[in-house]
């Protein structure tokens, strides 16, 4: 890999020279994947790429068609994300309302009792690290616990890893506490007057110990919370 | 205002326009990790099938296709794009994700046709709007043409906060404090910001070199 001065260097270089026109670009003419498709289809026919075949590539001299589905849904929108995002957040939501407003809210008995789990993972998360870790969301003697594990990662020093829940809706935060390095999972008290059902997915980030209580934005894991 | 935030500006302990502010800022990092994520899908569906050829296409080929126009002229371009991305596909086993994004893979494919195209015209570079690129051209010239549309086009993707603190740091040399100083945001963030910014700079600018 290149060293980071040689591409530091490039990228000063290139934002200093940039242009507005570097930013915008002609549409390709819409029959233009034919030819690509064309060939590449007959080289998949060949022994070089076994996991051509069946591939759906349109025929030579064929319109290719829309693409698939989730290729189509790979093309970046215009506005970015964020539509994604909204959508994804009102799913969650929905999903959480509708599904998990009775489970969430159940009275336990004094037996620990399973009212949802989050599977989380770095997946997604920009910087971040691979990991995973789990949540789970216990009621214990009329009180609201979540345990929380994250075995990838450890805090490195002068950070401490923080447990949030994220209201998807809103992009709200609420802080529970941090984690403590450990074989077993780290237990944080869920205050009564947290919604769950809305403050539904928990999210764990590494924290700076420069005295600003706010989110660093720097996070490791991330899960929705799914009732039992 | 929830009341985990009320609490703290009661305690002033916290910075309730800027904690507004951040957790608006978490939604755009949010967008921008699923535009991460959908480049990343991309890259891992790109050497599997032609299926993920057609989804680097209708992700990056417009990239591509106007970084050829620049410098062989529209009525070339097409053709240029076309064969940047069969001789992607044929060299696919090349393209290591962990060297970088597919995007600049492909730049650095695109940069060697191009020159290959104008090399055999026995002519040199000849940019299609002479304003944007210094005469007289070069090789050099294909390649800082190059990194500008691909650092365009990494900017795009970053959050608006992200671009500012990297510029700060980066094209002014701030230091972190500065940029904290300066933004009004805290230096936790500016941190990680600045770190994420660089790594997605960085990733989108280093495949190209061995393409």
């Amino acid at each position: 890999m290149p060293d980071h001065d040689h591409v530091d260097d490039r990228i000063r270089r290139a934002w200093a020279d940039l242009a507005p026109e570097d930013g915008t670009h002609p549409p390709l003419p819409a029959t233009a994947w034919d030819r690509v498709a064309r060939e590449v289809a007959d080289e998949a026919a060949g022994p070089a790429d076994p996991a051509a075949s069946g591939t759906g590539l349109s025929a030579p001299g064929t319109d290719p068609g829309p693409p698939a589905a989730d290729t189509t849904s790979l093309r970046r929108p215009p506005s970015g994300g964020r539509s994604v995002l909204l959508v994804a957040a009102v799913l969650l939501l929905v999903l959480a309302v509708t599904g998990g407003v009775a489970a969430l809210g159940a009275i336990g008995s004094d037996d620990p009792t399973l009212a949802a789990e989050a599977a989380l993972s770095s997946e997604g998360l920009t910087g971040a690290e691979p990991a995973t870790g789990r949540a789970e969301l216990l009621r214990v003697d009329e009180r609201r616990v979540l345990d929380v594990s994250v075995p990838d990662v450890r805090a490195a020093d002068g950070t401490v890893l923080e447990v949030w829940l994220i209201d998807p809706a809103s992009d709200g935060l609420q802080s529970l506490g941090t984690i403590v390095d450990g074989d077993g999972p780290t237990r944080l008290p869920v205050p009564d007057a947290i919604d769950v059902a809305r403050f539904s997915v928990v999210d764990v980030s590494v924290e700076p110990l420069d005295g600003d209580p706010s989110h660093s934005a720097d996070s490791v894991v991330r899960g929705p919370l799914a009732p039992t | 205002m929830p009341a985990l935030a009320h609490a703290r500006a009661a305690r002033g302990y916290g910075r309730p326009v800027l904690e507004g502010a951040h957790r608006r800022d978490v939604s755009r990092e949010d967008a921008t990790s699923l535009s991460d994520e959908r480049d990343r899908r991309v890259e891992q569906l790109f050497a599997s099938s032609p299926d993920g050829l057609h989804a680097a296409w209708s992700t990056y080929g417009d990239v591509i296709h106007g970084f050829c126009a620049r410098l062989v002229g529209p009525d070339r371009a097409v053709d240029a794009t076309q064969e940047v991305f069969i001789a992607a596909w044929r060299s696919r086993d090349r393209y290591d994700p962990q060297r970088g994004a597919l995007v600049g893979w492909l730049m650095g494919i695109a940069r060697n046709k191009v020159l290959g195209v104008l090399r055999s015209d026995g002519r040199r570079p000849t940019p299609a709007d002479p304003a944007t690129l210094t005469l007289p051209p070069s090789p050099d010239d294909v390649e800082r043409l190059a990194d500008r549309i691909l650092l365009a086009h990494a900017l795009d993707a970053l959050p608006p906060r992200t671009r500012t603190a990297v510029q700060l740091s980066v094209m002014e040399g701030r230091t972190h404090q500065e940029v904290a100083d300066v933004t009004g945001v805290p230096l936790g963030t500016v941190k990680s910001d600045i770190r994420r910014g660089l790594l997605r700079l960085r990733r989108a600018m280093e495949a190209g070199t061995d393409a």
